[in-house]
């Protein structure tokens, strides 16, 4: 008897909901899926630009391969991010999605104004994903967006390929919005977000006449922020240092001279970067050591030598430990001393430590405090072997 | 109530022929037995159903020969002769009495041949019936590769003996009913004593007395009357094909239901995973065996939700397809006009005639229809751009997965049920999609099958039952021990 | 009650009761009360709450056959027992709404935003009728499911944000003071009121009572574990800063999960394999509802009253939460209190008088025990 009138009440109850039709459904074949943003501010009108790069599905015919472009790319003004946005509706036939996005390039006006409406939108909005590369580019991110850039079919996908390999180099970090969401909301640690440079690198070869190549994106150096704003770019090497440090470095591929004079060079591959930070009560001010250790391999030796595999390798971990501490210490000087940036996270590791001291004294001037704490780097790197070499290369009979 | 057999032989006679009608197939024979006194009497019997031959050999010859040594002189009346003749005259192998002259007329319908005496009220009735059959022949609907190759046939007796040839055991039992005011279809009971859930088994019985029908010709009328929910999607009790299967079944301790004039059986108490287990998985290497399970598994799955997953993806939640996935199918659904529901909902309708054709059309025509349906659907409609070419993959996908699943039924109930859950998913996404499989999952959980859980073993849980004969057929020597007392728990 | 159910069933309730509102709303309301410090604030609550849930088993374990509604008529006479029975039907269906919304909010935030909410609500108010009127035992049946699902979840979410973790985000413990991290604990009750209060009606459902008390045990310490997983990694994974900010704190932890680049999203995943556990809170807590209002109304067939109930508790859920962010606010304030009250007060108010009454009680509900319907 009940399940006879339950039937008929939940077929009419659905009923009522089902014909009123289906809010949130939308084909894809109605959507421009994004694949990269750009966002720019200009200095003399005050203007938001957005810069879209949207994928055109491929048709399938095989018959007739398409001759146009790939991707769509479009850009709109507006007086706040969002209008801006929006207002690539007004000349989009397609709804823009935003969930396919692989990369937000923000331009370098744009961050050293405020980044507060990026950080929002790209948050607040649920369609789009936490784990999308943002990077801070040199000039105008409307050029990145457009450049076509690698190869694959998107240029958009080419560009967010690179935050795959940045560690063989290990001259950038790779920051993602969910951990620059994570800096930017936290008191005591400062963004630190990837750096991208444009460079005539690829060249044409069917018009050899042209003198430069054309531009590629590159992945290179940092972008060091005080709360909402950008200070400034880092180098290669001061990046490698901090990424390692903020634990965004892992690996690495780094070029080492074993003899400056001669300019003699082995490449060694370092694996497994573990960094361990401490922090010790000198008097009135807390300083902090840095413990980096890291085990690798000799991949590369461009010399002769005649020395024992035990004695090179030894060479090799001190000049390499060297070069380690030298970038990290490098790092640290830009971003404490000229910057005078928490990207490190030092005032958490007090906090941490010295949780009383902390509340009581250093939290309300801690931006005071920092510029002036010591920090001490001491690295140790084990080289396990030499790729697959039983001893170094030399030339002796 | 019993019409009396009268001791007039004529006034016997017209009755019968009341009965049947004038000129009906009713044979009635008349003759004298001369060495018994020389009384008259006739046999009657239905002359399409009787062997000619055998009421020859059985009834008319040693009646009418010369030598029939009935040494005992009839004394006062014919009282005692239908003894007498059964004693020592008929070769029949069986032999009633009765003095019902309905029961007479049954037994006629049923191929019997009934003698009548003069001057006395009983009537002796031999079953001698046979008529022409099908020859014993592959399984249609289940078909294995390894495995026997007998299947049942429309014969109850014939499918008796092939239990019977199986199970050697007195255990065995055969209970007969006839079910069915106007067709008196014979339904047999066969269990394992000792092994059967005598409660099941009580409750059968209950119910089969219960069946107030005039008609029972197939078994499908059965399974109806039968089960618990009767509203229910899921047929709650599997029909089978195959002797072998019946008799693994019955050594389970089910009890299978043997239906008169049709090949298949029922099974009592029946479980959903009965519809993925086939009896070829106990003959092949156990590996195999579990392999085929979890393939059946994925395929069951499959053809439910296949259709739905694609339009939730296609047309709500975007952003789960890996990008070059997304535009592999936006390309596909590049210029399609209609929406993937649509798309998605015409595609099965003409998936299903197609298959619905494919079992009409004779055999001849139907490799010409079978090219000119996949041609017209799968080639053309995606030339045309009518159809995303992703789509045909679904359908045809979901389509063959629901052909992999051994229950026919169970599968399907499941193609039925993937329209309710495409309809929901089309219009809340994932959200629809869950409730959907929630409720066929509830709905599952709580059927019954003869108060055994249609879901066991699984829901509830037994750990045992799950490990070594549901996903996984563990190797005989583990499972000859575990399987005897499967059906015992309820 | 007649259905029955076995152990297994009755220990993956436990999490199955506490998990889906807990793992993301509540922690999202502890953590903006104590910052990184929600995972031991909730941990130290679900320790308190545990007592109480062994109190109840204890309650239970006295009246085997009888649900709470049936020995409290025993313990506190009829008509202070129709009283408690009328506040059980309005926690109940407070509880109901919660669980719902729980539910609500992550299908309307994240996955139909354009979606009414009247019409997300209805349909699972019918899913869920459809679940109580199946009966307790379907709900059990699911709940094992669900329990399965929860746990596959628990892993997948571990291996997704594995490389995000930072153990630094959940340093220092204790950093507001452990005073504080006490005083955030009430928000759990929000939760643990659900166990505590539904065990009093679906205990009798277990077939076996012997070490009813240790399997409760058991369960509540399996459940604990199973939930605290989630505030301690969306800590360490999200940090506090960032948890603060959202109201469904779970689901801004599953946008940031990929599972290898071929699944660069997994909430689709996540709320399949989360939904089963959801829908088993719910369902108990309408179970109880209607079971605990069929006590105060009597009615011939049961429908009559669980129908209307069922769609003016929907109503109740749509009113709720028309604004998202004054549904969270009430999870702060003052449902938890509310539910801690009534959660603590009851279940000890029944042991102490059970103390008191203790002899008479004990022929008494040898007597009655055959009237339980």
């Amino acid at each position: 008897m009940l399940r006879k009138y339950l039937h008929s009440i939940s077929v009419i109850l659905i009923c009522c909901i089902l014909l009123t039709g289906c809010w949130d459904a939308r084909g894809l074949d109605e959507l421009a899926l994004v694949m990269a943003v750009g966002i720019d501010k200009s200095v003399d009108s005050d203007k938001f630009v957005v810069t879209v790069q949207i994928a055109k599905p491929q048709s399938q015919d095989k018959s007739n391969p398409s001759s146009d472009e790939p991707v769509w790319t479009a850009s709109a003004e507006g007086k706040t991010l969002f209008e801006a946005i929006r207002n690539i509706a007004k000349f989009s036939s397609r709804r823009v999605m935003w969930a396919h996005n692989r990369i937000i390039v923000i331009g370098e006006s744009m961050a050293k104004d405020d980044i507060t409406p990026i950080i929002d939108f790209f948050t607040h909005n649920p369609e789009l994903r936490m784990k999308t590369w943002v990077a801070v580019c040199n000039g105008k991110a409307r050029e990145y967006v457009s450049t076509k850039t690698g190869m694959e079919a998107y240029p958009a996908l080419s560009a967010s390929e690179l935050f795959n390999y940045y560690e063989l180099s290990a001259q950038s970090v790779r920051t993602s919005m969910d951990i620059l969401f994570r800096d930017f909301q936290s008191e005591t640690v400062q963004p630190f977000v990837s750096a991208l440079y444009l460079e005539p690198l690829l060249i044409k070869q069917n018009e050899g006449q042209k003198e430069k190549g054309e531009n590629q994106v590159v992945l290179e150096g940092g972008a060091v922020f005080l709360r909402t704003k950008m200070l400034g770019f880092t180098t290669p090497e001061q990046t490698r240092g901090l990424g390692i440090v903020r634990r965004n470095i892992s690996s690495a591929v780094l070029s080492v001279p074993t003899d400056e004079e001669e300019e003699e060079y082995v490449a060694v591959e370092l694996n497994s970067i573990k960094v361990n930070m401490d922090s010790k009560m000198q008097g009135d001010l807390p300083s902090v050591i840095i413990d980096v250790s890291c085990s690798g391999q000799i991949v590369e030796q461009d010399f002769s030598t005649d020395l024992s595999m035990d004695a090179f390798k030894k060479q090799v971990e001190d000049k390499t430990a060297e070069i380690l501490t030298g970038n990290i210490q490098d790092g640290i000087e830009a971003v404490q001393k000229e910057y005078k940036s928490d990207v490190l996270s030092i005032g958490r590791l007090i906090h941490i430590n010295h949780r009383d001291l902390w509340y009581s004294k250093y939290k309300s001037n801690w931006e005071k405090i920092y510029p002036n704490i010591p920090i001490t780097v001491n690295t140790t790197v084990k080289i396990e072997y030499s790729s697959t070499y039983q001893i170094p290369m030399n030339n002796e009979d | 109530m019993p019409e009396l057999i009268s001791s007039n032989l004529k006034d016997n006679e017209n009755r019968l022929y009341e009965k049947f009608a004038q000129k009906s197939d009713l044979i009635i024979r008349y003759f004298k037995i001369e060495t018994l006194n020389n009384i008259t009497a006739f046999i009657a019997f239905i002359s399409c159903l009787s062997n000619g031959d055998k009421i020859n050999s059985y009834i008319l010859h040693p009646l009418l020969r010369k030598d029939f040594s009935i040494q005992q002189k009839a004394t006062d009346s014919n009282r005692k002769a239908p003894d007498i003749i059964v004693q020592s005259g008929l070769l029949s192998p069986t032999v009633t009495l009765t003095t019902d002259l309905n029961e007479a007329c049954n037994k006629l319908l049923a191929g019997d041949c009934v003698l009548f005496i003069e001057d006395c009220p009983e009537a002796v009735i031999n079953s001698i019936g046979g008529w022409e059959q099908r020859a014993i022949t592959d399984p249609i609907s289940d078909v294995e590769i390894r495995g026997a190759r007998d299947g049942f046939i429309e014969s109850v007796k014939t499918n008796m003996v092939m239990i019977r040839r199986r199970i050697r055991d007195i255990n065995l039992k055969f209970e007969s009913y006839s079910i069915g005011t106007r067709t008196q279809t014979e339904v047999v009971v066969s269990y394992i004593e000792g092994i059967v859930d005598a409660k099941i088994l009580e409750e059968l019985k209950n119910r089969l007395s219960k069946i107030d029908t005039d008609s029972i010709l197939e078994s499908g009328y059965l399974e109806e009357f039968l089960e618990d929910a009767k509203f229910s999607i899921f047929p709650q009790i599997l029909s089978i094909e195959r002797p072998d299967n019946a008799a693994a079944l019955l050594l389970e301790g089910r009890i299978i239901i043997l239906t008169d004039n049709t090949p298949f059986a029922l099974v009592v108490p029946s479980y959903f995973w009965d519809s993925i287990q086939a009896p070829g998985d106990y003959y092949t290497r156990f590996y195999i065996g579990s392999f085929v399970r979890i393939i059946r598994i994925f395929a069951l799955l499959l053809s439910i939700f296949l259709p739905s997953l694609y339009v939730m993806l296609v047309s709500f939640h975007h952003e789960m397809i890996p990008t070059p996935l997304a535009m592999k199918m936006a390309a596909g659904r590049e210029g399609i006009p209609f929406p993937a529901i649509l798309e998605a909902v015409i595609m099965e309708i003409m998936f299903e005639v197609l298959r619905e054709a494919g079992i009409r059309i004779p055999k001849p025509i139907g490799q010409a229809v079978s090219i000119v349906g996949a041609l017209v659907i799968g080639e053309s409609a995606v030339q045309a751009g009518i159809v995303s070419p992703i789509m045909v993959i679904v359908v045809s996908a979901a389509g063959i997965c629901s052909f992999a699943v051994p229950g026919y039924y169970v599968s399907m109930s499941l193609r039925l049920l993937r329209f309710p859950v495409l309809f929901l998913t089309s219009i809340f996404g994932n959200f629809g999609f869950i409730v959907a499989t929630m409720a066929i999952f509830m709905h599952l959980v709580s059927l019954r099958s003869f108060g055994v859980p249609y879901f066991s073993p699984y829901v509830p849980f037994r750990a045992g039952d799950v490990a070594y004969d549901l996903i996984i057929r563990a190797p005989w020597k583990i499972m000859s021990k575990k399987k005897r007392s499967k059906t015992n728990v309820t | 009650m007649k259905t029955k159910t076995s152990k297994l069933q009755y220990f993956s309730l436990f999490t199955n009761l506490l998990y889906g509102k807990a793992i993301g709303i509540t922690a999202g309301v502890v953590v903006r009360a104590v910052g990184a410090d929600a995972w031991t604030s909730m941990l130290i609550a679900f320790l308190i709450g545990i007592i109480f849930i062994q109190l109840m088993a204890h309650l239970g374990s006295k009246f085997p056959e009888l649900t709470m509604i049936d020995y409290s008529k025993l313990l506190l006479g009829k008509w202070v027992s129709r009283f408690f029975s009328i506040l059980l039907v309005i926690f109940f269906a407070f509880a109901y709404a919660t669980s719902a919304n729980t539910l609500t909010l992550h299908i309307k935030q994240y996955l139909l935003p354009e979606t009414p909410t009247i019409a997300i609500i209805l349909l699972y108010a019918a899913l869920v009728f459809y679940g109580t009127s199946l009966g307790i035992e379907v709900i059990t049946r699911v709940s094992f499911i669900a329990f399965v699902l929860i746990i596959l979840f628990n892993i997948i979410t571990i291996f997704g944000t594995i490389q995000d973790f930072q153990a630094m985000n959940l340093q220092p413990i204790f950093d507001k003071g452990i005073i504080e991290n006490l005083k955030a604990g009430i928000y759990s009750f929000g939760d643990l009121s659900f166990v505590i209060l539904g065990l009093g009606i679906i205990y009798p459902i277990l077939n076996k009572k012997n070490k009813a008390m240790s399997t409760t045990f058991w369960a509540s310490i399996f459940a604990t574990f199973i939930v605290i997983t989630w505030p301690f990694i969306e800590t360490a994974t999200l940090g506090a800063d960032v948890m603060k900010q959202f109201s469904v704190v779970c689901m801004q932890l599953i946008r940031g999960v990929q599972l290898t680049r071929y699944f660069p999203r997994s909430e689709l995943i996540m709320i399949n394999l989360f939904v089963w556990s959801i829908f088993v809170q719910s369902s108990l807590m309408l179970f109880c509802c209607i079971y605990t209002m069929k006590d105060i109304i009597k009615v011939k067939k049961e429908w009559h009253l669980s129908a209307p109930l069922t769609v003016l508790i929907a109503l109740l859920t749509y009113l709720m939460v028309q604004d998202h962010n004054k549904f969270v606010e009430f999870l702060a304030y003052p449902w938890p209190q509310a539910a801690a009250i009534l959660s603590i007060g009851y279940p000890s108010l029944l042991f102490i008088i059970s103390l008191i009454r203790k002899k008479k009680i004990g022929t008494n509900s040898l007597t009655k025990q055959e009237n339980v319907p």
